[in-house]
């Protein structure tokens, strides 16, 4: 899927990207661990440990605990609810978006899928499907669907007509058509509904965990939250925002970068 | 190849007033057509039936082949825009509608007759409106058309630019000679580059004037051209108003030149 179907060599990007915002980042993420170490020292460790007694407690339960497998498992409800989120939602928000009697029939039912609270649908699911994986994982792809059909519906909504015109004059094939003049329409649409969604999907991920399965990172904070732990809750907090946002930077945000390499426009 | 447009009538939808009205003609083989008249004679959309981009609400356009009927040409159509996928390079967005497996080396020589030799692999925000243009010209031309359809191709360029472009178009057409349907509202550029010129009314769209251009090719002499201009515009005031009514037998003024 890449553009070297219609070209041997694409164009080297020369994105530039200025060092200052580097350690703009560095400087923000400083404060906050400032702020944070300057809170625990005024106040009792059970309560707000200091940053370096989580660090501490998170290696602990990197090396000897049960976080590495507990991370793998709610990893993998993440990224199965994601990409049925997704891909459904893409689905319904195109035809919705192309069609007009597809539009008006399931507005009603997308306003309503929109406003139905998280934890309904979760328990609804583990009564109807049961108490298993596949209920937490279509539980969490309910709830992110919706989101995904606004977003996909206006992009399709926005889909230039001229463009179609020349598709259809030049008698391009379906998959050329979808490929090379849909697609790249839908891409910024479909990358704000994947933003928004892995954000949205983990933080469901983890209530689906807690109300319902007996492993995963929900399923852990809530013996913490048992016991008290505060120390523990925070480390496995951070360990697992640290791997939301390795996806958003390494993965996420380069291939926004590579969609958009056609906009660096330095018209004469 | 032969084209029959027969187009008792088109609407939009049934409220509106027709944008068509009692449209017929025959383009034969290798015929480059002008269609001339004011904005609002529905030329575009004329166009955009035989392109096969929209169905008339009555009649037809029959493509015929050696007296039998066939299905729709090869096409090539030059839009008012450029219409360049903004996201494919120069070269790309020929090869787009490549669909054979030497697409690269028939887009990059294309390119090349059009002068954009070293801007294949450019964006089109990245080239000025004249190149833009061009990628379209050859954009069209490379799927080897039969049929050829310009709406407007050369407005609102500078006059040297749009001449240049006229140049490379009657160039690239001479090596297949296709059939082509050039609108436009520059009597000049009618008469410079068709061999016939179909005149248009306005509100419905219905062709009142069919002219053959006696001129030979190339028309490099500009006062040749001038000068029929005067001759036709002596002989029909009125016909670039399009509120020429003419009979239907007073198609040809060949004694006029």
């Amino acid at each position: 899927m890449s553009s070297r179907e219609l070209t041997g060599k694409p164009v080297p990007p020369s994105v530039r990207r200025g060092s200052h915002r580097f350690w703009l980042r560095l400087f923000s993420i400083t404060c906050f661990l400032v702020v944070w170490q300057v809170g625990s020292i005024f106040s009792d460790p059970d309560t707000l440990p200091a940053p370096f007694l989580v660090l501490q407690n998170l290696w602990q339960h990197l090396t000897e605990g049960e976080l590495p497998e507990s991370l793998a498992v709610t990893m993998r409800r993440v990224v199965l609810a994601f990409l049925l989120a997704m891909a459904t939602g893409t689905l319904v928000g195109f035809w919705m978006g192309r069609s007009r009697s597809a539009d008006t029939g399931l507005d009603s039912i997308l306003i309503l899928a929109l406003n139905v609270p998280a934890l309904v649908t979760i328990i609804l699911c583990y009564l109807w499907i049961g108490l298993n994986e596949v209920a937490a994982v279509v539980a969490v792809a309910i709830n992110k669907m919706p989101t995904v059909v606004v977003t996909v519906r206006e992009g399709a909504k926005a889909i230039d007509r001229e463009l179609l015109d020349v598709a259809r004059a030049y008698r391009l094939s379906r998959w050329r058509t979808l490929r090379y003049v849909y697609l790249p329409q839908l891409l910024p649409y479909l990358m704000a509904a994947a933003r928004s969604g892995l954000s949205l999907i983990w933080k469901i991920v983890l209530v689906v965990e807690l109300l319902g399965r007996s492993d995963g990172v929900g399923f852990q904070l809530g013996v913490f939250f048992q016991f008290f732990d505060i120390t523990s809750i925070l480390a496995y907090t951070i360990s697992f925002a640290s791997i939301i946002m390795a996806i958003e930077f390494l993965l996420v945000q380069p291939l926004e970068r590579k969609a958009n390499r056609w906009r660096t426009d330095d018209a004469d | 190849m032969q084209i029959d447009v027969s187009i008792p009538q088109h609407v939009y939808n049934a409220v509106d007033a027709p944008v068509l009205r009692d449209v017929r003609f025959t383009v034969h083989d290798g015929e480059i057509v002008s269609l001339v008249g004011p904005s609002g004679a529905g030329k575009s959309t004329l166009l955009n039936i035989i392109g096969g981009l929209i169905t008339p609400s009555a009649g037809s356009v029959r493509f015929l082949q050696g007296g039998a009927e066939c299905g729709l040409p090869k096409t090539g159509y030059v839009f008012q825009s450029p219409r360049l996928m903004p996201w494919l390079t120069a070269l790309e967005n020929l090869t787009l509608v490549l669909p054979q497996i030497d697409a690269q080396a028939i887009a990059g020589s294309l390119l090349q007759r059009v002068g954009l030799a070293g801007s294949e692999h450019k964006y089109p925000g990245q080239l000025s409106g004249g190149m833009q243009r061009r990628v379209a010209l050859a954009r069209a031309f490379a799927v080897k058309p039969e049929l050829l359809l310009m709406d407007e191709p050369f407005v609102s360029l500078d006059l040297p630019t749009a001449a240049q472009l006229r140049q490379q178009m009657l160039e690239l057409w001479a090596s297949e000679r296709p059939v082509v349907l050039f609108v436009t509202h520059d009597f000049t550029e009618a008469l410079t580059v068709a061999d016939r010129v179909i005149f248009f009314s306005a509100h419905p769209g219905t062709p009142v004037l069919d002219i053959p251009v006696a001129l030979t090719r190339p028309r490099d002499r500009e006062e040749d051209v001038l000068q029929l201009r005067r001759d036709l515009l002596q002989r029909y005031p009125d016909i670039l108003r399009g509120t020429e009514r003419l009979p239907a037998n007073t198609t040809t003024v060949q004694d006029a030149v």
